[in-house]
């Protein structure tokens, strides 16, 4: 490291130049496409932050695999029982459709990938990036979930990384139904009791929604596959006379749990 | 004497570098304490002691950059402002009395409590009051204590 010592005047203002780029070039990468800076991200990350962040993630794998191990023995469990029902549902669908004349639906996949979360000191989980990108058939926007419930959404793709919104971001909007589809809304971010939860809105002021009761994805916009888990209403937060309801809602999955998610490759349309 | 001079720089790059490689390393532990040690503002205020300011500034805005990349948050904005925080710390150094005992903490102090008010406002995180005058403040002062000893280890003075 070079030491100051007596600033010539020509050294100063060499000085004064670097710096000035220095910031100009900051300000440039600030206004690149989401897309550009993501892809600058992924290589700083897959490069010099590499060792970091390998490190890092072994250090959280293990310490999340002993505390959950048998959590994950009964999740297997569970899922080995719904699969087994969910295969007789789906050969029974096909013959239906068949005897109604209807062709195949479209079909959508999942892509199972692990969830880097990006968090900035002082703040909350609300980003996060993804190792698959357009080359794994992923295209932003499209929703990222667990077993468990909805995680987030995928905002901007490069070839090979997505970067993407949790709930707990402020930008964040999902479509929702109750499972018997008799009251519906938008939930958003919101906080209760100074931790980020979710507020449902827009919910229709005639008919209430017991607390307890689970929220899915409707399916609407095309952005989450219907039928995710959103999260459970817990209380009414708002009324707005004669016209709608505000729900709080517990979330399904808080981003900190989530290590292995799903992001939804949405179906071509032909 | 030359030698000498050239052993100090060389024992406050790797300082820098230590406090950097450190604070990527510790990150998710310090990210989830709202007073931990800014090591990333220390060692950007380490290399504003011992470099030009140009080379300071450099400093930051690698150090920026790689913030944002981790971040996923603001990464242009992060690498401008530790730039800017870079050579204006490394600059200001000669306006204060470098002699007095006093100079290295109230320059740390001051510098990390600015730089983290600063992040904040990049990324925006609202930490709200409690977070402007009790936590940046407490994390500036630790991040002080550190700086400080990592500095009178590296470069002894008479």
């Amino acid at each position: 490291m070079a030491s100051a010592g007596v600033d010539g005047t020509g050294r100063g203002r060499g000085d004064l130049a670097t710096a000035t780029l220095l910031v100009a070039l900051g300000v440039v990468i600030e206004v690149l496409a989401p897309s550009a800076r993501l892809e600058l991200a992924y290589a700083l990350r897959a490069t010099v932050l590499r060792p970091v962040l390998a490190a890092q993630g072994e250090v959280a794998r293990r310490s999340r695999l002993s505390a959950r191990l048998g959590q994950l023995e009964a999740e297997r469990d569970s899922l080995a029982r719904q699969l087994m029902v969910a295969r007789q549902a789906e050969q029974e669908n096909a013959w239906m459709r068949a005897l109604l004349g209807l062709g195949l639906r479209p079909a959508d996949s999942l892509v199972a990938v692990e969830v880097e979360p990006g968090r900035v000191p002082g703040g909350e989980d609300q980003t996060f990036l993804l190792r698959v990108g357009t080359g794994d058939g992923v295209t932003a926007p499209t929703g990222v979930f667990t077993v468990r419930g909805l995680v987030g959404v995928v905002r901007a793709s490069t070839a090979h990384a997505s970067r993407g919104q949790f709930w707990t971001h402020p930008d964040f909007r999902v479509s929702v139904r109750t499972a018997s589809g008799q009251a519906s809304g938008i939930v958003r971010a919101g906080e209760d009791g100074g931790q980020p939860a979710m507020i449902l809105d827009g919910a229709p002021y005639q008919t209430d929604i017991s607390p307890g009761t689970v929220l899915y994805t409707s399916g609407m916009g095309g952005l989450y596959p219907a039928g995710i888990p959103v999260g459970t209403v817990r209380a009414v937060s708002a009324v707005e006379s004669g016209w709608e309801k505000s729900y709080r809602i517990e979330p399904a999955v808080r981003p900190e749990q989530v290590d292995i998610a799903f992001v939804w490759r949405k179906p071509s349309r032909p | 004497m030359r030698a000498e001079r050239g052993a100090r720089e060389w024992g406050a790059a790797v300082t820098v570098v230590l406090f950097v490689a450190a604070h990527f390393l510790l990150r998710p532990l310090l990210v989830s304490w709202t007073m931990a040690p800014d090591l990333l503002a220390g060692g950007i205020l380490l290399a504003s002691l011992h470099a030009r300011p140009g080379t300071a500034a450099g400093v930051g805005f690698a150090a920026g950059l790689l913030e944002g990349a981790v971040a996923l948050e603001a990464m242009g904005a992060l690498a401008a402002i530790f730039a800017l925080a870079g050579y204006g710390a490394a600059r200001s150094r000669e306006l204060f009395f470098a002699d007095s005992p006093l100079f290295l903490p109230v320059y740390v102090f001051l510098g990390v409590w600015a730089l983290r008010l600063a992040e904040q406002v990049a990324t925006g995180s609202t930490p709200g009051w409690t977070g402007w005058v009790l936590e940046a403040p407490a994390s500036a002062a630790i991040t002080t204590v550190l700086v400080v000893v990592a500095d009178r280890a590296v470069t002894p003075r008479p």
